[in-house]
């Protein structure tokens, strides 16, 4: 065993043991497992939401966008800092809606506010569309990683298996409390790794962290001044840097492993100061960018740029234990966010996807056996993804991306506006969604290089509002459970 | 329902999530996209957007500070 695979393997039994021991602590319910008694705390809801920053595309893509594309990786800090901001709005009034009548997905609440089990099962078709791909990317980066800390001695699939295999254990066993509890012990670990290494690699390299921007400001200004490079390398245009802002934005709290944590909630207050703080996780992500930035000079051409914190792990000279502990961050920054969707996925697939379709309602023991029983399927089809797979995830997930935002109209428009009808909310929500794929697959037909997500959200919110009014609306009595929540 | 107050408390939330927003994307961004000069060893772009960041936080704590304060299910 190399000794950079010690602090790996601390951290994966710290993982495991934290993993289990909240099991204690949640009710044998559908209510324990999926969203932890509905009594997560600040601090959890924090972290766990904290999840979508740190992930393997916070810890290897973010450096990798810093190294090739500069200031183009700006945009990682500027969407993540904005995007929760509408949660601190829909987050208690989802709470509040899913407390009272049970809810605990945002398809739930959808099907319910538009009368409709079809646009309930079409939310979860797409979340779950969406998720697979965001999965099988967190542990193909697990594998990779733990590939390079045994020196290649770990085959990547084993290395994953070996993650994902505790994970999958400790969400299994805890749901939603494991995967809250492990969420800070992560969170906390790849903050501390990440401004470790941050400030820590300019030093060596540089003499410090202005030097290194002023060296590389001599050499590369372009890379300093946003928007930065494409991925092509040469100048990246105003157009896709701020569309891409704008519809991550968007559609960042409607991801389904974010939006539903307003059910596992305590209260209001645990929402909304979670969300005051959102902002200060992108303060950590500047560090991981400046790792990006400190290769830049030092091992330029390197290929894929995904790959540059692992390369420099190899090459840099370090000392095996500091590479331990780098590799030991971008193992937590993956199981951060690999359990949550796991768990989103197999809650959202059993309760928006099956239990519609059933003709009498399941039992709390059969309900939380077939979530355990998905969420061991769908992981398993991301693994299979992850280390047997030629499929292009990268261009499934930049897909996905767009999608997701498509779901943002649909919830603003199921709390704010009550002439929202079925229809309306459906057709515009295929729409968006076609018009999505369209300009995805066929980027050239885009009349400005704007996001693909951006025309998708145009033409939702005009089918949306045109469908809507020409149709009948939702019930009174319906609406009422809305409107007690304010329409304003 | 919300009271006066706490809607424009929102509204002037929503008002300063938006000017950052436009500060850090085309055009607003055009104003500190450039290298120098240098705060706390970051060229001014990234300097520029973390300022963004702490001003949006800033904004956040101080209406959810007046929300708390105003209590119960007015704030919301």
């Amino acid at each position: 065993m190399t000794v950079e695979l010690i602090p790996c393997l601390v951290y994966l039994g710290l993982a495991l043991l934290l993993g289990m021991l909240p099991a204690r602590f949640s009710s044998r319910s559908v209510a324990g497992y999926v969203a932890g008694d509905r009594s997560l705390n600040t601090v959890l809801l924090y972290f766990v939401l904290g999840a979508a920053v740190f992930s393997s595309f916070a810890f290897l893509g973010g450096p990798g966008w810093a190294y090739s594309r500069g200031a183009a990786a700006f945009y990682i800090l500027a969407y993540g800092a904005f995007g929760m901001i509408p949660f601190y709005f829909l987050g208690p009034r989802a709470r509040r809606l899913g407390a009272r009548l049970g809810f605990f997905t945002q398809a739930e609440i959808v099907g319910h506010r538009f009368e409709s089990r079809a646009l309930q099962v079409a939310v979860a078709l797409l979340s779950i569309a969406a998720l697979v791909p965001y999965l099988t990317l967190q542990i193909k980066g697990v594998g990779f990683i733990l590939s390079v800390a045994s020196h290649g001695a770990l085959p990547e699939w084993e290395g994953a298996l070996i993650a994902y295999g505790i994970v999958t254990i400790y969400v299994l066993y805890s749901g939603m409390l494991g995967v809250s509890w492990t969420s800070v012990f992560m969170g906390i670990a790849m903050m501390t790794i990440g401004w470790l290494f941050g400030l820590y690699l300019p030093w060596k390299f540089y003499g410090g962290i202005g030097p290194m921007f002023h060296a590389i400001a001599a050499a590369h200004p372009e890379m300093l001044v946003p928007p930065g490079l494409a991925a092509s390398g040469s100048a990246w245009d105003w157009w896709g840097y701020s569309s891409a802002i704008v519809v991550s934005v968007l559609g960042f709290c409607c991801w389904p492993h974010f939006f539903m944590r307003s059910m596992a909630a305590k209260d209001d207050r645990s929402i909304k100061l979670m969300v005051v703080m959102y902002p200060t996780m992108q303060i950590f992500m500047v560090p991981v960018l400046i790792i990006g930035f400190s290769a830049v000079l030092m091992f330029p051409g390197i290929k894929p740029s995904d790959t540059v914190l692992p390369f420099m792990l190899q090459h840099a000279g370090l000392s095996p234990w500091l590479v331990g502990l780098a590799s030991a961050g971008t193992l937590a920054a993956s199981m951060h966010t690999g359990d949550a969707i796991m768990h989103a996925a197999g809650t959202v697939g059993v309760r928006d996807g099956i239990v519609p379709l059933l003709k009498r309602p399941l039992s709390d023991v059969t309900e939380r056996l077939l979530i355990r029983i998905l969420i061991l399927v769908i992981t398993a089809i991301a693994f299979y993804f992850a280390v047997d797979s030629q499929v292009s995830l990268v261009s499934l997930l930049l897909g996905s991306y767009g999608g997701v935002a498509q779901i943002f109209p649909v919830l603003i428009a199921a709390f704010y506006w009550p002439r929202a009808t079925k229809y309306g909310v459906a057709a515009g929500l295929l729409t968006g969604i076609a018009v999505n794929m369209l300009f995805l697959l066929e980027p050239q037909l885009k009349p400005v290089p704007l996001h693909e997500g951006i025309y998708g959200l145009i033409a939702n919110v005009i089918v949306l509002l045109g469908v809507s009014l020409m149709t009948v609306p939702a019930s009174a009595e319906r609406l009422k459970d809305y409107a007690e929540a304010g329409w304003d | 329902m919300k009271s006066r107050r706490a809607a424009r408390r929102h509204k002037t939330l929503l008002a300063v999530v938006l000017l950052t927003l436009a500060a850090t994307i085309w055009p607003g961004y055009l104003l500190g996209a450039r290298v120098e000069p240098y705060v706390l060893g970051l060229p001014f772009s990234l300097a520029w957007l973390s300022g963004c960041i702490l001003v949006l936080f800033a904004a956040l704590l101080l209406t959810f500070r007046a929300d708390m304060r105003a209590g119960g299910r007015e704030g919301q």
